[in-house]
């Protein structure tokens, strides 16, 4: 895919997005309208004009080509899948005990292969975010599952 | 200011400012000597474990991680020919031949004077500079506090770009985000499709975590480059004998070029470093030592681009309008700490701006202790998995943006603004014009609406003062003058060298001896 293809195609869209952004700023009241309608207008012609020109350059041979290769996207795809998991979780375990599974299965997932490395960088990262934020900062966080199993309350 | 400074000092030098000082700058030199990580995401994600402390100490260690981070890209750059951050592209083109002359321990030495000689005088710059514009600023009134956020918008999103086009839909995108919530003069919702998490508009903090740690951590785990201690210098040690005093002229060079660009809204450390390497080897009697691992072309381009850490927080202190991301999130930081950038820093909350200016100096000094006895944890830190780091960076980010309100839905918008960020730095669009406009955009909203109830809603009361007139003239010539020089540069057929100083890909196929 070349790089000319992919930024038509979000410029596009984006201005399709934009347009709807006008019309919803065009139903805020007098004083509250001003900028953002004059905001949206300005980004869906500059979307427009991007679009247009990606388009164009389409035409000429010899423009960018998009290089993404299959390892790269697997491992963005993987953090981000276990990054949604984890922020999902956390407020039910609490951010430490989360912590103690997210940084070694991610790390395993996304290919580092060293299982000691893996599990003492997990514990000593979660006792330093719990000593942080727990004991220092005194932040209200939820309560952390893997203390209330050791301690047994 | 005497008397500020004098109030500032024994803030400064408590025990927790002089620890988050020197904490700031060694974890500063770690992210830095990470390729792939900058100053911008490392001030970003320690931003919100800073605001429960104290607004001096936040700011002394944000100071901290500024100076470091900028001298921590050298490592990498001499020893494996790799940047650390952009602004140290210039330093391979010395450092690492001289590492592979077996120098490289030199190199770093050399690296390490010239940051802190080049930060310390770029703290002195702003210093003496910020004062006497913060008082010219005071002046302003809201058509040229207007214009004024007008400008530093203008400013970035057409110098920071390639295209000129994707700088200004970055300042747009950024403009619609800061409109999210109640306006606050007519209590209408804007963009908050009836979410009540919106209403109260969104926390610059989460924006900037999002946009600048999310990226970088999706790159980290993406590309899993991973450093190989063998690619690196040669194992023999040789010893060319540092002649300190023959860098003396290249240092006071060096510095001038990074205090004039830092202050220019749109540059950077890169461009400076880029410009000064040029300069000394353009005045050298013996230019064909430049690239072989000529000792200046280290100090002129590490000494260059720590003289445009401070100097860059010039126009962001005083009329508050940063000049880079950087200085964007550290603007992002005073926010957290009830400080209102502009030139109000200077009167309302004086003893506090002065320690912070005083911090860019102290932790400028501190750089040269801690960069000799930290040499060797430095050296070793490049080689973490990066596919161990990104998920540390991600997990560390989500708890210090949840820590601030207690909100999830914070969490899942920074994730938002991250995948956004990582988007639009494939596509080419900057960051920076976005943040800036979150920032600006409110302030120019609400000086725009105040200046047209005093010229009773007249558009020609916005060009009624000398100074509203000279900055739509700089407005125009922001945006024109790129434009120009892009027709010129097509005509010729070749870009120019500011141009090519500002690129860092183009900068290294051309200049790259």
């Amino acid at each position: 895919m070349r790089q000319a293809t992919l930024e038509t195609s979000v410029a596009l869209a984006g201005a399709v997005l934009s347009g709807c952004g006008l019309w919803h700023a065009l139903g805020f009241t007098r004083d509250s309208a001003y900028l953002p309608t004059a905001v949206m207008s300005l980004l869906t012609l500059l979307l427009l004009v991007w679009g247009i020109r990606s388009a164009w350059s389409l035409r000429q041979a010899g423009s960018d080509t998009l290089r993404f290769a299959p390892s790269h996207a697997r491992r963005f795809l993987t953090l981000l899948a276990t990054s949604v998991a984890m922020i999902a979780i956390a407020p039910r375990l609490g951010f430490a005990t989360t912590f103690l599974l997210f940084v070694p299965v991610s790390g395993w997932l996304l290919g580092y292969r060293q299982g000691k490395w893996l599990v003492t960088t997990a514990i000593l990262f979660s006792l330093l975010i719990y000593l942080i934020f727990q004991i220092v900062l005194d932040r209200p966080l939820p309560p952390e599952l893997a203390l209330r199993l050791v301690t047994g309350s | 200011m005497w008397d500020s400074i004098l109030a500032a000092l024994p803030l400064l030098f408590s025990p927790a400012a002089v620890l988050a000082m020197a904490g700031g700058t060694t974890i500063g030199v770690l992210i830095g000597a990470l390729p792939g990580l900058s100053a911008t995401m490392g001030i970003a994600v320690l931003i919100p474990l800073t605001f429960t402390m104290q607004p001096l100490v936040a700011l002394g260690m944000m100071a901290g991680i500024y100076n470091g981070a900028m001298y921590g890209g050298a490592i990498p750059a001499i020893l494996l020919r790799i940047p650390g951050t952009p602004a140290g592209i210039a330093t391979v083109f010395d450092g690492h031949p001289m590492a592979q002359k077996g120098q490289g321990l030199e190199a770093m030495k050399i690296a390490l004077v010239s940051s802190a000689v080049g930060g310390s005088i770029s703290a002195l710059a702003l210093l003496f500079l910020s004062p006497p514009l913060a008082a010219m600023a005071l002046k302003f009134g809201p058509v040229e506090i207007f214009w004024l956020a007008i400008f530093g918008l203008a400013a970035i999103a057409v110098l920071l770009s390639d295209a000129p086009i994707k700088g200004l839909i970055s300042a747009c995108i950024g403009l619609v985000i800061g409109m999210v919530g109640i306006d606050s003069m007519t209590g209408n919702e804007r963009f908050t499709f009836d979410v009540m998490e919106l209403m109260g508009g969104i926390d610059i903090l989460v924006l900037l975590t999002g946009l600048y740690a999310i990226p970088p951590a999706l790159t980290l785990a993406q590309e899993a480059l991973l450093l190989s201690r063998s690619s690196g210098s040669s194992g023999k040690r040789t010893h060319s004998g540092i002649g300190w005093r023959r860098l003396l002229p290249t240092w006071v060079r060096a510095s001038t070029i990074g205090v004039i660009v830092g202050i220019i809204p749109g540059t950077g450390g890169n461009i400076a470093a880029m410009l000064s390497w040029n300069e000394t080897r353009r005045v050298a009697k013996d230019k064909s030592r430049f690239g072989k691992g000529a000792p200046e072309g280290v100090a002129a381009a590490e000494c260059a681009n720590n003289a445009d850490n401070a100097a860059s927080l010039i126009p962001a202190l005083t009329l508050g309008i940063p000049g880079s991301s950087v200085s964007a999130v550290i603007l992002g930081g005073l926010l957290v700490h009830g400080m209102l950038p502009g030139p109000e820093l200077f009167t309302r909350s004086a003893p506090v701006t002065y320690g912070f200016i005083l911090a860019m100096l102290v932790t400028s000094i501190m750089l040269f202790v801690i960069g000799r006895l930290g040499a060797r944890l430095f050296i070793n830190v490049m080689y973490m998995p990066p596919l161990l780091l990104a998920p540390i960076i991600i997990a560390l980010t989500t708890i210090g943006v949840y820590a601030i309100n207690n909100s999830l839905f914070d969490v899942w918008l920074m994730l938002a603004f991250g995948v956004m960020g990582w988007g639009m730095e494939r596509l080419g669009i900057p960051l920076a014009p976005a943040v800036l406009a979150v920032i600006l955009g409110p302030v120019a909203e609400s000086s725009l609406r105040r200046a047209m109830l005093i010229g009773h809603h007249q558009i020609g009361f916005l060009f009624s003062s000398t100074i509203a007139i000279v900055m739509v003239t700089l407005i125009l010539l922001t945006i024109l003058v790129p434009l120009v020089r892009r027709l010129l540069a097509h005509y010729r057929g070749r870009p120019s060298k500011l141009a090519m100083a500002a690129d860092p890909q183009r900068a290294r196929q051309h200049l790259e001896p």
